[in-house]
Parts: structure tokens; sequence; C-alpha cells
């Protein structure tokens, strides 16, 4: 249904002149965008933002939309740091706090794998002092074990490895390294929120600084594992906030280039501490409006920009590919995947998926958990 | 029309010779809006559309605070498209709300919620006799006299003038007579003759369905006017639907506003269609599409297009705030239609302060507004964050 890609940046770049955001706007296609430069972006007309972000990545990646056939694990939700942003969370003790074995976590992923040929884990949970880094060398080591290595293990965060390190008396260096051999692949950019000391007082007074967050994944690239980051925004930040948020990554990626992609996500309010003072999600203009300026602010210097649709809707999803996303992400989140006669299951919801991006008018490519495409025929039932 | 030179040069380049006419006002063919939906860029169309939206608008962007009433739900017209309906032979599963309870429940939206509009619609139902309907807009207008009441689409109209064997004319003039301020929308879905027989085939025709609209504009009446898209229909049956209900508007300018519909599967008939299932619910940017056509394609005819979030959902409207929308509909407390179908259990509505929210977000001055579009100041403060800018 969707028209084709309509790749004229000069266009675009003309009305930008006449609107007055065209110097802007070339200082971050140059690759050099001042703080100011994206606040000014972030105040620019959607269209305008939405037409350059999918010019740029439309020289980056064409037509193509990667996803990948995944699974979250969320072996915990004790957790004792208690950001004011998150639903998720009980503490230790608290009636519905659950945590599963490390047995238990490990069967559920070699279970998906085998009815779905999932080809990660998203393995995350909350901050529980209680567990000691054998937990997580047993769960790596089963998975690896009984999915003959085909599930990547895409887990924990800053803070619980930097937690994690604290608990077993250990150097993060020392920390990896175990959980590394264990079967750790990349590390998820979660916990970044935003890199702000002034917000993180304000949303996660207990987290560690921003500048902690920073030289973590710094460590955790050096010790050759990529990365991804996030961004979580529509809550007390302000637009400045975000810009030296994008910096900060862009400058992280040409230090150590190992930041595979990028997602942004608004923040929630559920039942949240923080949704008293922000009541409502900042909704899709807000979604449209962040992926487009940070595909600006990136280019392909952080080549994958996730849609984000967990927290956006798959509408909505579909509507951030035309605005500078280029991977749909994962596709497994508890959602119930009925068999129809004769269509294998991974079959199944690898075609579920594909039609979400096709309708959208763009190519679906499934990816691995480094964003390599895997050829059709490798895809088994 | 004076399209500013950025917009001019947008859209000679994007050589799309449909939105090159529709940004100077000029008159459009079906082929032209066709054009449009299909081939322009959406960026273009979104910059065309949300510049007219906010230069005629004048940068206000609206809700408004209302309650919704469906007296019944039997039906004998069974849309493929509804999850609502009981058809008369399982009544006793359905329900009938007597006038007094109709009146009673308007009076405390009113009174407590301070709603400035009812929408009341119901099912066909044969065996309700003209006097229900009339009773039903009596005690509504008693017990809010202050609200608009809006009521009966052009469907039921026309099937109430055949039930109780008066003329469309008659059945109207009675009801104003009661109390009726305005008609909503609903019932058009695709006026195109041969998708509408598809899928509403014991609805009246889209002739039939237009004329009682003019009938209505003529006596005063004003109304609005739906499109329900993304299920069996084509590009070229919404540009259809879109150049007759221009063509109408310029004949009596009675149409208050233009509210696209999606179309929710839910567990519907249509849902299993094989035409559906091949067309699939085609995402996200086709809304963002048929709200920006429609802005382009009614400009200087209908000016308020609306993001109706219930059918589109909170956050997808917010961005159709942005792509050629002015209004993001009401609170629509109680609303039940719908909602059986697309799973939304948001049958409490929306708080004012939520609405007004979203049209900050998207760059609108909020304001609340009655059915004509009458503005009025927002009660209640609406949130602001930091990171909040107006465009």
């Amino acid at each position: 249904m969707a028209a084709e890609g309509y790749g004229r940046l000069e266009a675009y770049l003309r009305a930008a002149e006449e609107l007055g955001y065209v110097a802007h706007l070339e200082r971050a296609l140059e690759g050099r965008p001042g703080v100011r430069d994206i606040v000014e972006l972030y105040k620019a007309p959607l269209w305008l933002l939405g037409g350059i972000a999918r010019a740029i990545t439309d020289g980056i990646t064409g037509r193509r939309v990667g996803y990948i056939v995944n699974m979250i694990m969320n072996y915990t939700n004790i957790c004792v740091v208690g950001c004011t942003f998150c639903s998720f969370y009980r503490k230790p003790g608290a009636p519905d706090a659950y945590k599963l074995e490390a047995r238990e976590a490990a069967g559920r992923v070699v279970d998906a794998w085998r009815r779905f040929r999932i080809r990660q884990v998203l393995f995350q949970g909350g901050v529980d002092p209680g567990i000691p880094i054998e937990y997580y060398e047993e769960a790596f080591r089963i998975i690896k074990e009984e999915t003959r290595g085909e599930v990547a293990i895409h887990g924990l965060s800053v803070v619980e490895l930097e937690w994690l390190a604290r608990v077993n008396r250990m150097s993060l260096r020392e920390l990896l390294a175990r959980l590394i051999e264990a079967g750790l692949d990349s590390v998820p950019g979660a916990g970044a929120e935003i890199l702000s000391d002034r917000v993180r007082k304000l949303i996660s007074p207990i987290k560690s600084s921003a500048d902690t967050w920073i030289t973590t994944m710094e460590t955790i690239m050096d010790m050759g594992i990529p990365i991804s980051t996030t961004m979580m925004y529509g809550h007390l930040e302000t637009l400045e906030e975000r810009a030296r948020h994008l910096l900060s990554l862009l400058d992280l990626q040409r230090r150590k280039k190992r930041i595979m992609s990028f997602i942004t996500w608004n923040f929630e309010p559920g039942k949240s501490p923080l949704g008293e003072s922000v009541p409502y999600p900042a909704g899709g203009t807000e979604t449209l409006r962040n992926i487009a300026v940070a595909r600006i602010v990136f280019r392909g210097e952080i080549r994958w920009i996730q849609a984000g649709w967990l927290t956006a809707g798959v509408p909505l999803g579909q509507a951030s590919l035309e605005y500078g996303a280029n991977d749909w992400g994962g596709t497994l989140y508890g959602e119930k995947v009925l068999p129809e006669a004769g269509v294998p299951l991974p079959t199944l919801v690898r075609g579920r998926i594909e039609r979400l991006i096709r309708d959208a008018g763009y190519e679906p490519v499934e990816r691995d958990n480094w964003y390599r495409p895997i050829a059709k025929a490798a895809v088994g039932a | 029309m004076e399209p500013p030179r950025w917009l001019e040069d947008l859209a000679s380049e994007a050589g799309v010779i449909g939105l090159e006419r529709a940004i100077h006002g000029d008159d459009l063919s079906i082929r032209d809006v066709e054009e449009m939906l299909r081939e322009a860029p959406l960026h273009v169309l979104a910059a065309a559309a949300d510049y007219y939206a906010r230069k005629v608008k004048n940068g206000v962007g609206s809700y408004i605070v209302n309650l919704y009433l469906a007296y019944t739900n039997v039906c004998v017209t069974r849309c493929t498209f509804c999850d609502f309906y009981v058809p008369p032979e399982r009544r006793s599963k359905g329900y009938l709300h007597p006038p007094e309870r109709l009146g009673k429940v308007a009076g405390l939206a009113y009174n407590r919620l301070g709603v400035r509009e009812i929408h009341m619609v119901g099912g066909n139902d044969p065996e309700l006799p003209m006097e229900y309907y009339e009773e039903a807009v009596k005690r509504i207008k008693e017990a809010a006299p202050g609200a608009v009441l809006k009521a009966f689409t052009a469907e039921e109209i026309g099937f109430i003038a055949k039930a109780t064997g008066n003329s469309v004319r008659e059945v109207l003039d009675r009801l104003i007579a009661a109390g009726l301020d305005a008609m909503p929308g609903g019932g058009a879905e695709i006026l195109s003759e041969d998708v509408r027989r598809r899928i509403a085939p014991l609805k009246i025709s889209s002739d039939e369905f237009l004329e009682i609209h003019r009938i209505a504009h003529k006596m005063g009446l004003k109304s609005n006017i739906t499109m329900l898209y993304a299920h069996i229909e084509d590009p070229v049956h919404v540009a259809e639907h879109i150049v007759r209900v221009r063509k109408l508007q310029e004949e009596t300018g009675g149409f208050i506003s233009f509210i696209p519909l999606r179309f929710n599967p839910g567990k519907t008939p249509l849902s299993r269609h094989p035409d559906y299932r091949k067309r699939g619910d085609r995402g996200g940017l086709y809304d963002l599409r048929i709200v920006a056509v429609a802005r382009l394609a009614l400009l200087g005819r209908i000016d308020n297009i609306m993001a109706y979030w219930i059918s589109m959902g909170e956050k997808l409207a917010q961005a159709a705030l942005s792509h050629g929308a002015n209004d993001i509909g009401g609170t629509f407390y109680n609303e039940s239609v719908i909602s059986k179908a697309s799973r939304l259990e948001k049958r409490k509505g929306m708080k004012p302060s939520r609405l007004a929210y979203h049209l900050t977000v998207a760059g609108w001055k909020a304001m609340e507004r009655d059915t004509f579009y009458n503005y009025y100041q927002l009660r209640g403060e609406v949130p602001r964050h930091p990171w909040m800018h107006t465009i």
C-alpha cells in the first residue's frame, strides 16, 4: 500500500531552508551537531524530520527492515533499585515476587528454541542481591548446550552487572570474563534512561551516575562484547538532556565502535510512582519525533534503530519505519501463537512478523543477534 | 488557495498531480484522490495536510466532553463488520433501554460530568414504534437541556422511516420537534456501492444514505460523516467515498466533520473474509495516509478531520494530529460498539485532561468544543513537562 521511498534529501533540505532549520540539519548530516542543533531539530515539523530521517535510512539499509525471533526471559521481578518509573519490580519478600531457578529459566528458553527456533534470548531481571554469579553461569551453560549454541544470550544490563560485581566481590572485568565464558554474547542498553545526573536523581536515585553507565559500557565493549543502547523519554527530562544523551551515545560509538543498535521508548506511567507526576504516556508524535531525531543524529554511525513497538504498539511501530527505524526488534513477548494446520510454528511466527513489516511497505529480513541477515534456507522447522 | 513555496516545491518534486491540485484547492476527481492515497510520499502528504490543518484551524486543536449511548443492541441489519448486535431471534440476549433510563443516564452525565454532547445510536429493531424514539429524545433533552443531542445515523433514520411507515422527512420532522439537535456520521461505511453491498448488504444504499443527509441538511440539521476503512476496500473506493462527500458538502454545507474509522476485526465475520485476510489490516501508515488525504481532499469543504482515538488507539491518534487531523474526538464516556470489536476496554472513556494533553503534545492549542465546533476554555490543568514544545 505505502508508496515507495522518497529518497530525495535535497527536496526536504530546501524546505528546511525556508523554514529555518537547514543549518541545524546540515551540521547533523555532517556528523557534528551541537546540543542546540538537536534541541532545535526536536522542535521542527514532524514531517520534515520524517522525510529527512527516512531519506538517510534509505541510504543505509534501503527498504530492508530486520527482525529477530527471540524471547524475553525475566528471571526475577525482585529488585532493590526502586526506580520510580518501574511498575514491574517487587521488593524482596513481596507476596507476588518471583524468582525462577536457573534450570527453570534456561528450560523455558530451550523450550522456546525447540518450538519456534528462537535466535536470541533477552535475559533480564531485577537486581536481587541474593542471586550469585553461579546462577547465571548455570543458566547460560544450559541454554548454550541444549540449543547447540543457536540461541544468543543478550543479557543483563549495566545495573545488574554492577550489582553482581559488588555482591560477588569481583571486578567488573572478572565478572564479565566468567559470564562471557558461560555464554554471554551481548549486553542490552537498559538502564541508560536519560544520561543526565539531574534526571537520574529524580527517577532512579539509587542507580549509578550517567558517567558510570558510560564507563561500564566502555569496559564491556573493550572486552569485545557488543551492546545495544536505549533512551527512555517522556518523563521529567528536558530537550537539552535528550540532546546530550544522543551526543553521549554518538561519542561512545566513535570511541568503541561496538554499539549495534539504538532503541527509544516512552515512559509508560502504569501504576508507577513517577506516574503521579507524569500521568499520561507521551504519545505517537513523540515516538516518531524521537526516532527521526535519533536517526538524523546517528545516521549510519549507529546503523540500526528499532521500532520499539512493544511500548508504542504495532500500528505506531509500523509508522516509525517511515521515520527512520530499520529494525522491528524481537517477536515473541508472551503472545499466544496458535498452531495452524500444516504450518510449522517457526514458519508461522516468522510469517506473522514479516506480514507486519510488508504491510508497512518494507522488506523483512530475519537477522541474528549481531544484526547479520539469516539465509531463508537456514530457518528450518 | 496559495500554498507556501516550500510546499509547492515538495509537491511538484513528488510528481503527484492529485496532490498538486489539492494544495491549490482545485477541484478533485476520484482519480486525483486515489492517486494521492496510493502514490504521494508520506512525508510530502503529511507536510501538506499538517500545514493546512494548522492554518485553517488557526492552531486550535479540540476535543469534546461527551456521553455515548446505545439505546439497543438488537439489530436486523447484520453488518459483517459488527460485533455489537444481537439479531431479533435472540432478543432475550440483547437489551433495550427504555426512554426513562436513557434520560436518567443523560441527566447524570450532564450534571456530574458536564457533558456537552450526547451521542446516541442503536440497532435497527423493527419492533420499536416512532413514539419510542420521540420519547427517548424528549427524556434526554429534559434531563440534559444544555447538552447537544446528536442522535440517529442516516441508516437508522432510513430504517425508522421504513419500519414506522413514515417518510424520512416526517421522521426527521418529528425527531427535531422532540429536540434532536444533530446527526452522527455513522453508517456511511464505504460510499462505493459494490463494497458497501458486500460488507453491509442489508443497509440502505449509498445513494439513499447521502440523500438522507441531504434532506437533513436542507431541514437545518447538521451532521457528521464517517468512513470505515482498512477492510476489503481499495484506494479507489476511499477516493469515491471522499469525493461523493465533498460534492454533497459543496451543495448543502451541512457536514460538521469527517471521521475516518478503522475497521477492528475482533470476531466479526468480515475478519474471516478471504479478501480481508489477503489485505490484512494494512498497518499504521495507512491510517496516517487516510487522515492526510481526507484533510487535503476536503480542504475548504469540511475543515474538521477527526483522529478518532477509540478506533485508532490513543497513541496513533496523537500521531494523526500531525498528519492532518485537528480533533481527537470525545471523552466518549460509556462507548460500547467499537470497544466490543477492538478489545479496547475503554468504556469508561478518556479524561478531558488526557485528550487535551495529546493535543498539546502534538503542537496544538488545545480547546474544548461542542458538537458544532464552538470552542470553550479547558476545564482543569493539562500536565506540562519540561520536554514539551509547541511548533
